[in-house]
């Protein structure tokens, strides 16, 4: 009892236990901030595959697969998955004009099943909306304006089906969704989190592409118009600033992926005109069709699917389907990946550096552990005729330990709670946080470029702080140890005479 | 009641030996009071900390009893329980905690002697105890006041119900008004004398106080001096005058 009354008044009365309790406030708030930014970053980076590829790709790039909708609708029938989606990726360069071009990921797209998969249409940015951003007090984005209300509504209808509108008189082009870094407008990124200005759709843009022939070879570039009809935001910045949707129907048939009559080959006769002009070829027996092809079908399983258990039915799927048809690769010739899978190099990368940078941090901590001591060392000296005292009314040495350690989890205590309320109004505004730096500052920290992602994560994770918060008290307990035992040790006539 | 027999107390200062009791002996009867009188660095509260177990004796040169047991064979655990509840200490500079009000110093001897539950458990009842005899002292009216803000006198008096709180049976004062002027020193004395009075069987306490004051050794029941670490023969305190 006395260890309790004792250690609440000694903790309000002195600095000393105040810097002990703000070094541990620090240190706690650097570990727990540190974590839920690079844990964030990670658990971003691990989730985003959701909304970029589904949970598992089937993919052969380049010379792709035929048969598609075969394997599509084989995947579908399976318990484990609830959608399929084919695609075309392909690289190619885009110009916008005005000398602006960009090389980018060209992705062919059937929206239905791509949103099935994906949650595709989400991401369109250019629609109506109901509510501002949470930081938009001004209600200053453009998308809330009731007068743009119709225009943003028919770019979002353009954008779910990806179909060219029919009007009269204008030669109709194929739309693309374009990423809504492509062009690098952040600069008209406001803090809030909009862009200010619709500045990219309507226009239109040239798609250069490259196609191959069935078994790999180059053929002539292709280039075709697009009108810019949305864009999209995924959050993640390598996708948003590299990736433009086309359809899939339109891709194909740049990259001549799309059905094609099979003929005979041999030499072909020329026709001639009336006037004995060469004006064409003679038509060819037609002995078949070579089927439209895709790079990658895109799986979605159920919802907390094991992503390894479906990886390996999407793989049994396909030697099913592989087996039916010859002119279709075998699964040995076929990536079938997980999102993970896919960028195992980079998020193994992430995972070590988290953990390196953590270590390095907790040993930082154990400074904690130093100071508490040297602290607790020194108020124990202060404190000596107090030991004394208790000593003198029959207090034990193990009663005397106990009231430092436990001075040491109340120090401990208050530290943590301080540096898990300072971590979460950090964690919770870091993005506010940075871009103030930016403003007033001029220092730049987080660039999505090399983060992947355009904002900052803000995951205040329970779990985390549990651990920080046990590791925070824990390192007072250890640094509160040794003066402990040097209290108890205390001759108690020595203490009491200790001036 | 509680005896010394012969014990010796040797301190070392680096490689120097300093013996401080050599050989001294002393005895209370119950209800006794007996005043130590001494010159400073007799060895007189030496001999007050061995007899209260802060500290023990050199090894074999003596025993010290109380009652039927002996100190010497008493464990650290044996001890501190000893002076949790057999002893009661007044010493010359008080040694009130300062974070601590007067009524917690007070109580600190309950909290320490019954721990958490236990204390809780007879909150009322030791607080009201405490509250009486801080009231017998005189000091009802500063209850909430931290030590820092009482005179000499007042501490003193904090300290002697701080000693009295868990009613033991013997009473060891080191110099108990030799830190206060003469007139606060009587006041101190006589509290100490009511209170040695007013036990929970009605019977009175034990009390050895050592002092280098003639004038406060003539109020107990019987006067030895020590010198050199040697306690004298004890005389009553009319013929010690």
């Amino acid at each position: 009892m006395y260890q309790a009354l004792l250690t609440r008044r000694y903790l309000t009365s002195k600095v000393m236990p105040l810097l002990a309790s703000a070094a541990v406030m620090l240190c706690v708030a650097m570990e727990l901030i540190t974590w839920s930014v690079m844990g964030g970053f990670l658990n971003q980076l691990i989730n985003s595959g959701r909304s970029l590829i589904g949970d598992v790709e089937i993919s052969r790039p380049n010379t792709g697969f035929a048969h598609y909708e075969e394997l599509t609708a084989m995947l579908e029938a399976d318990d484990m998955i609830v959608a399929a989606a084919p695609t075309v990726d392909a690289y190619g360069l885009i110009s916008l004009g005005g000398g602006r071009t960009s090389f980018c990921n060209i992705k062919g797209i059937e929206p239905d099943s791509f949103d099935a998969v994906t949650g595709y249409r989400e991401s369109l940015y250019w629609k109506p909306l109901d509510e501002p951003l949470p930081k938009d007090e001004a209600r200053e984005d453009p998308r809330l304006d009731p007068d743009q209300r119709e225009l943003f509504a028919a770019l979002e209808e353009f954008g779910n089906t990806l179909e060219t509108p029919e009007q009269e008189g204008l030669t109709a082009k194929p739309l693309t969704i374009l990423g809504l870094e492509v062009f690098s407008k952040r600069g008209l990124r406001t803090p809030a989190g909009f862009v200010a200005e619709d500045w990219t759709t309507q226009r239109e843009l040239t798609v250069n592409v490259l196609p191959t022939d069935r078994s790999g070879g180059w053929l002539e570039p292709t280039a075709r118009r697009f009108v810019v009809a949305n864009e999209f935001a995924s959050g993640v910045y390598e996708i948003d600033s590299r990736t433009l949707y086309v359809h899939l129907d339109e891709l194909q048939d740049m990259l001549r992926m799309d059905a094609a009559e099979k003929v005979e080959p041999g030499p072909v006769g020329i026709v001639y005109g009336p006037d004995g002009e060469p004006i064409g070829f003679e038509a060819q027996d037609v002995i078949g069709v070579d089927p439209a092809r895709v790079t990658s079908v895109l799986v979605r399983g159920v919802d907390d699917a094991d992503l390894l258990v479906l990886r390996e039915r999407v793989n049994e799927i396909y030697s099913e389907f592989a087996a039916k048809h010859d002119e279709v690769p075998d699964a040995q010739f076929i990536n079938v990946l997980t999102w993970e899978d896919r960028n195992a190099t980079l998020i193994g990368a992430i995972k070590k550096e988290t953990a390196l940078v953590l270590f390095i941090f907790g040993i930082i901590s154990l400074t904690s552990v130093f100071l508490v001591l040297a602290i607790f060392w020194s108020m124990v000296s202060e404190r000596t005729k107090d030991v004394g005292i208790l000593r003198a009314i029959g207090a034990s040495r193990l009663g005397v330990a106990w009231l430092w350690i436990r001075y040491g989890l109340a120090i401990g205590a208050v530290g943590t709670t301080l540096g898990i309320g300072l971590a979460y109004v950090v964690i919770t505004n870091i993005n506010a946080i940075h871009d103030w730096l930016g403003s007033a500052l001029g220092i730049s920290i987080w660039d999505p470029a090399v983060y992947y992602f355009t904002t900052i994560p803000e995951d205040f994770d329970a779990t985390k702080t549990i651990i920080v918060a046990s590791a925070g008290v824990l390192s007072c307990v250890i640094g509160a140890l040794v003066p402990a035992a040097r209290a108890a040790r205390m001759h108690p006539v020595k203490a009491l005479r200790f001036e | 009641m509680i005896s010394a027999s012969n014990i010796s107390k040797t301190y070392r200062l680096g490689r120097v030996e300093v013996p401080v009791l050599r050989g001294a002996s002393i005895e209370a009867e119950a209800g006794e009071w007996v005043a130590v009188l001494g010159a400073s660095g007799s060895g007189k509260s030496t001999l007050l900390h061995l007899l209260g177990g802060l500290d023990r004796p050199d090894r074999g040169s003596g025993t010290i009893r109380f009652g039927e047991t002996d100190l010497g064979k008493l464990g650290a655990a044996g001890l501190d329980k000893f002076r949790r509840t057999q002893v009661g200490f007044v010493f010359q500079f008080f040694h009130l905690l300062p974070e601590l009000t007067v009524l917690e110093n007070v109580l600190l001897g309950s909290m320490v002697g019954r721990g958490r539950l236990g204390f809780l458990r007879e909150r009322g009842e030791l607080t009201k105890r405490a509250e009486s005899i801080i009231d017998v002292v005189g000091l009802s009216h500063r209850l909430k006041h931290r030590p820092a803000e009482l005179s000499g006198g007042e501490r003193q008096r904090v300290a002697i119900a701080r000693a009295l709180m868990n009613d033991p049976p013997v009473i060891l004062a080191d110099e108990p008004t030799g830190n206060l002027d003469q007139k606060t020193g009587g006041g101190v004395l006589d509290a100490l004398a009511e209170l040695r009075l007013a036990t929970s069987d009605g019977s009175s306490r034990t009390m050895i106080m050592v002092t280098h004051d003639t004038r406060v050794a003539d109020r107990a029941d019987r006067v030895v001096t020590i010198a050199d670490g040697v306690v004298q023969a004890g005389a009553s305190a009319a013929e010690t005058r």
